[in-house]
C-alpha cells in the first residue's frame, strides 16, 4: 500500500479524488473549475482566485494583486478589478455524480427496489404463487386434490401443509423464528437427531393415517418429508435417497434396538399381506430379522434369503426346467423356450400366471385312451375325473357323434368297441381310475396301447401322478392330489421389472437350463444384479431401485382421509 | 512477481483443497444428517456476508482488519468457492418457483459479474500497458479537451496559410465529432479497429486533393487523432473496469434481501421439516 501513495513532491491540489460524491459540471468539457462543488452538490464557482491586497509603506490605498496559481496559467493579464474582485470569473455548473457516488445511490435504488418487491410479492394477491417453491407432484396434484385444496388455508392449498399458510406474513416470521431449532440457532443443525417427526410431518399423517408401514419392529416413526421431497417439479416424487435408509439400517445401534423390539413381537405381526393377484413365495423371517447393519448393496447388502438360507422351492408340481429347454419343439413347430411359458403381464412387470389350460395342455394333453386321442378327463378336480371316468361309454358316444357316426347301431357299435378295447388293456374301471390317477411313467402305461411307430409331437399322458404329488386320502375314497404353489414373485420385498431387464437373456441370471428339481429355486443371487448394479456396473444401485419404506404389511394404512 | 505466483499458487491450492474436502465429506454429511440443505445453506450464506462485508472493510481503513489487498483475495477465491457450496445446496437442480429462480438468478448474475470482473481486472491492465499512452481516467476529458482545441487549432490554421478550406471543411465534416467525446466504445473493448482504419482512410483520399502545406497539417491531424483514438481506448476499458461494479454490488445487496427472505420462509414453511 505504501508504494501507490503519492510521492512528496506530488502536487496534492490537483490529485484527483474520485471518492468524492460531486464533481465539478465542466469535468466532461475538460476545464473543471479548481474550485470545484461543496460536498452538498452545491457549484461554489465564483472567480478565479481571490485577490490580495497589497500596500507599501505610505499608500493609503493600496493595490489589488491577483492571485492565480502558477499551474492554473498565474496571475492574470488585466489584474484585479478596482474595487477588489477577480477580473476573471467562473462560470457557474451543475455539478454532477461521481461515478462512485451513482454506484452508491443505485446500490440504494436496487436494495429499495428489491425490498419493495418482496413487499409486494409477500402481501399481493400472487403471494402464494409468488412464495410457492415450486409446483407440487403428481402424486398431491390430481382431481381430488384440486377439489380440496380451496377448503384448506392459503390459495393453493398451501395450509394443508404449512401451518404458516394459516396467516400472512407475521404468521409466517412467527412460525419461522418458533421453530426449534430455528434460523437463530444455525449451530445446532450440523448434528442432533434428523429424522424425527415434525410439524410438516403430523401435515402429512393427517391425509395419510397410519405412519408405521415399515417393519413392525421400527423404533420410531421416520419423518415423511425428509425422505418425500415435495416441490421438486409436477412430475413424480424423487425417489427417497439412500441416506434416509442408512440413517437406520446403517446404524448398529437403532438396527440392535429394532433386534430386540422384533424379538417381543408374536411372528404373526410379521406376516405379509398378499397383493391382490400375486402369489408370494413364502420365507421364514431370520432369527436376527432384516436387522444386518449395511452401507450400500454392492459392497455388504445381505444376500437374498433364498439363497443365504438354502432355501428350496416347495411346489409339489414337478417340474424340470432343463429337459424342457433341451430342444423340444412344441406342436406349432418352435422349439420351447423360456418366453414360451413366461409371458410378461400387460404392465411388463412381472409374468402372466402359468395355467395348465394356457402353458402345459398343448404338449401334456391327457391323452389316457391312444386310439382315440381326442378324448380327455378334465383337469383339475379329481372328484370331476372319476365321473368322467365312470360316464366312458356316455363320453365314447359323444365322441362318436362328433366323429360323424350319427346313425345309433353306428353309434353303439363304436363305443362297445372302444369300451373292450380299453377292457383289454386296464381290464375294468377300477384299474383304469388308479392309472390315471397314481401311474407316473409314460413309457409303461396308458400309452402303451399305442401303435409301436406311432409318433406324436404331444408328451405321453403317464397319469396324474407324473407332474402331480397324488396319494390317498381323499374324500369318498378319491386321491388327494397335492395343491400346486407356483409363486410369482420370489423376492418379496424388493420390486424387480423385467421389461426394463429385457436387454439381458433370461440365462445370463437363471440357471434354468441347469435346474432339473422342482425344489431348485433358480432366482439369481445378488451377485448377478451387483454386476450391472453397482458403482462399477453403472446401473441405479441405490435403495429405491427395489425397495420401498412403505411395504405391505399388515393392514395397509396407505389411505387418504379427508381432513 | 514470484511473490505474486506463490500467492495465487497458496489462493488456488487452498480453494482446490477446499472444493475437494466439501464434496468428499458431502456425502458423510448426508448419510449422518438430513439437513444438508440447512448446513450448506448456513454455510453460504455466512461466506456471502462475509462477501458482502468486503465492501464495507474498504470504507473503515481505520479498523485493523487487515491489507485490503489479503482481503481481495479472500473475496476472490471464496466467491468461487460458494459456487461449490451453490451447488451443493440446490443440489444441482434448477429450482421450479419463482422465488428460488429469482434467487438463482441473483446468484449467477453476482456470480457471473464477479468472475467477469477477475477476467478484466487481472487481463485489461496488460491490454492498456501493450496499447500504451497510459492515463489517469479522471485526467481523460482534459485531455480530450487538450487534443480537440490543438486539432481545431490545426484544422483552421491551413485556411489563412495554405488559402484553401479544404482540410477546415474536411475536420468539420469528418473529425470534428470524433473529437467531441468518447467513441467507438464497443469497438475498442472488442479490439475491433474498422472505424479508426476508416477514418485513416479518409483522410488518404483527403491527401489526393491537398497541397503540400495541407498534406503537412493533415499529416499532423492525424497523429491527433490517433491520439485521440488512443484515449478512447483508455476510457473504454477504463470506464469498463469501473462499470463491472455496477453490476456486482447492488445486485449483492439485493440477493442478501432475498436470501433473507429466503431463510424466514423456509423455516416458515418447514416448521422444522428438511
Amino acid at each position: 500500500m505504501k508504494d501507490q501513495l503519492p510521492s512528496p513532491d506530488f502536487d496534492r491540489s490537483r490529485y484527483e479524488r474520485p471518492n468524492q460524491d460531486w464533481e465539478c459540471g465542466w469535468t466532461c468539457d475538460g476545464c473543471p473549475c479548481r474550485i470545484g462543488p461543496s460536498p452538498a452538490g452545491k457549484c461554489r464557482a465564483t472567480a478565479e482566485c481571490r485577490p490580495v491586497l497589497e500596500k507599501k509603506e505610505g499608500e493609503e490605498k493600496g493595490r489589488w494583486r491577483c492571485t492565480r496559481p502558477k499551474e492554473h496559467g498565474g496571475p492574470c493579464a488585466d489584474g484585479p478589478r478596482p474595487d477588489g474582485n477577480c477580473a476573471c470569473p467562473i462560470p457557474t455548473c451543475q455539478p454532477r455524480r461521481s461515478l462512485r457516488n451513482q454506484r452508491g445511490r443505485l446500490c440504494l435504488a436496487i436494495t429499495a427496489a428489491t425490498a419493495a418487491l418482496l413487499l409486494i410479492g409477500f402481501f399481493g394477491p400472487w403471494r402464494w404463487h409468488f412464495i410457492s417453491a415450486g409446483p407440487v407432484s403428481s402424486h398431491h396434484h390430481g382431481v381430488a386434490f384440486s377439489q380440496l385444496r380451496h377448503s384448506w388455508p392459503g390459495e393453493e392449498g398451501c395450509g394443508a401443509c404449512h401451518s404458516a399458510a394459516h396467516g400472512d406474513v407475521r404468521e409466517w416470521v412467527r412460525t419461522a423464528f418458533g421453530t426449534r431449532p430455528g434460523p437463530l440457532q444455525p449451530h445446532r443443525f450440523p448434528g442432533g437427531a434428523t429424522s424425527e417427526m415434525t410439524e410438516l410431518d403430523r401435515h402429512c399423517v393427517a391425509c395419510h393415517p397410519g405412519h408405521a408401514f415399515h417393519q413392525p419392529n421400527v423404533t420410531r416413526d421416520h419423518s415423511c418429508s425428509a425422505c418425500h421431497r415435495e416441490h421438486q417439479g409436477p412430475g413424480r416424487m424423487p425417489a427417497p435417497r439412500d441416506t434416509e435408509c442408512l440413517s437406520c439400517h446403517g446404524n448398529g445401534s437403532v438396527m440392535e434396538a429394532s433386534l430386540k423390539k422384533g424379538e417381543q413381537l408374536p411372528p404373526a405381526a410379521f406376516n405379509y399381506r398378499h397383493t391382490s393377484g400375486r402369489v408370494f413365495y413364502q420365507v421364514p423371517r431370520p432369527e436376527q430379522g432384516y436387522t444386518k447393519v449395511f452401507k450400500s448393496f454392492a459392497e455388504d447388502h445381505p444376500e437374498f434369503q433364498l439363497h443365504s438360507q438354502r432355501l428350496t422351492d416347495t411346489n409339489s408340481l414337478r417340474f424340470n426346467h432343463a429337459l424342457h429347454l433341451s430342444g423340444l419343439v412344441q406342436k406349432n413347430g418352435q422349439t420351447l423356450e423360456c418366453a414360451s411359458c413366461h409371458q410378461p403381464d400387460a404392465a411388463g412387470a412381472h409374468f402372466q400366471a402359468i395355467t395348465y389350460a394356457k402353458h402345459c395342455q398343448g404338449c401334456h394333453a391327457l391323452q389316457f385312451d391312444a386310439r382315440n386321442p381326442q378324448l380327455r378327463p378334465p383337469h383339475g378336480d379329481p372328484a370331476t375325473v372319476r365321473a368322467f371316468l365312470r360316464s366312458l361309454p356316455t363320453q365314447y358316444a359323444d365322441l362318436a357323434r362328433r366323429s360323424g357316426l350319427t346313425a345309433q347301431p353306428d353309434t353303439e357299435k363304436f363305443v362297445t368297441e372302444q369300451m373292450r378295447h380299453l377292457r383289454d388293456r386296464v381290464m375294468n374301471g377300477e384299474n383304469l381310475e388308479q392309472q390315471i390317477f397314481f401311474a407316473a411313467d409314460p413309457s409303461k402305461q396308458l400309452a402303451a396301447g399305442a401303435a409301436p411307430n406311432h409318433t406324436t409331437e404331444r408328451a405321453r399322458f403317464a397319469g396324474c401322478a407324473y407332474c402331480h404329488e397324488v396319494g390317498p386320502g381323499g374324500v369318498d375314497g378319491l386321491p388327494r392330489i397335492a395343491p400346486v404353489f407356483t409363486p410369482d414373485r420370489w423376492l418379496i420385498r424388493g420390486e424387480f421389472h423385467h421389461a426394463k431387464h429385457a436387454i439381458v437373456a433370461c440365462k445370463e441370471c437363471h440357471t434354468a437350463a441347469t435346474s432339473r428339481q422342482t425344489s431348485d429355486i433358480i432366482i439369481p443371487a445378488k451377485q448377478s444384479c451387483t454386476e450391472c448394479h453397482s458403482p462399477a456396473g453403472g446401473v441405479a444401485h441405490n435403495c429405491a431401485t427395489c425397495h420401498s419404506y412403505h411395504t405391505v404389511h399388515g393392514p395397509h394404512a396407505h389411505q387418504h382421509a379427508v381432513r | 512477481m514470484k511473490g505474486f505466483v506463490r500467492r495465487r499458487l497458496l489462493w488456488v491450492g487452498l480453494l482446490v483443497a477446499a472444493t475437494i474436502s466439501v464434496v468428499s465429506v458431502f456425502p458423510v454429511w448426508a448419510g449422518a444428517t438430513t439437513r444438508t440443505a440447512y448446513l450448506t445453506g448456513w454455510l453460504l450464506f455466512g461466506l456471502m456476508v462475509l462477501l458482502t462485508g468486503y465492501n464495507w472493510f474498504k470504507k473503515i481503513p481505520y479498523l485493523p482488519l487487515g491489507r485490503s489487498e489479503l482481503w481481495l483475495q479472500f473475496h476472490i477465491y471464496v466467491g468461487l468457492f460458494t459456487g461449490v457450496l451453490f451447488l451443493l445446496h440446490v443440489g444441482g437442480r434448477w429450482p421450479t418457483g419463482w422465488f428460488e429462480l429469482v434467487l438463482t438468478i441473483l446468484y449467477l448474475i453476482v456470480m457471473a459479474s464477479g468472475v467477469l470482473g477477475i477476467f478484466i481486472s487481472r487481463g485489461w491492465p496488460k491490454r492498456l500497458t501493450a496499447r500504451g499512452g497510459e492515463v489517469p481516467f479522471e485526467r481523460i476529458p482534459v485531455i480530450r479537451r487538450e487534443l480537440r482545441e490543438r486539432a481545431e487549432a490545426l484544422a483552421l490554421s491551413t485556411v489563412p496559410e495554405a488559402k484553401s478550406a479544404t482540410v477546415a471543411e474536411f475536420y468539420l465534416r469528418r473529425v470534428h465529432d470524433f473529437f467531441g467525446g468518447p467513441r467507438n466504445f464497443l469497438s475498442h473493448l472488442f479490439e475491433i479497429r474498422l472505424p479508426f482504419n476508416a477514418l485513416q482512410s479518409d483522410f488518404t483520399d483527403l491527401k489526393r486533393f491537398l497541397n503540400e502545406r495541407e498534406k503537412q497539417v493533415a499529416d499532423q491531424l492525424m497523429a491527433l487523432v490517433r491520439q485521440k483514438d488512443g484515449l478512447d481506448y483508455q476510457h473504454a476499458l477504463q470506464l469498463t473496469l469501473r462499470l463491472w461494479l455496477f453490476i456486482h454490488i447492488p445486485i449483492t445487496y439485493s440477493l442478501m434481501l432475498w436470501a433473507i427472505a429466503h431463510i424466514v420462509l423456509v423455516y416458515g414453511f418447514s416448521a422444522g421439516a428438511r
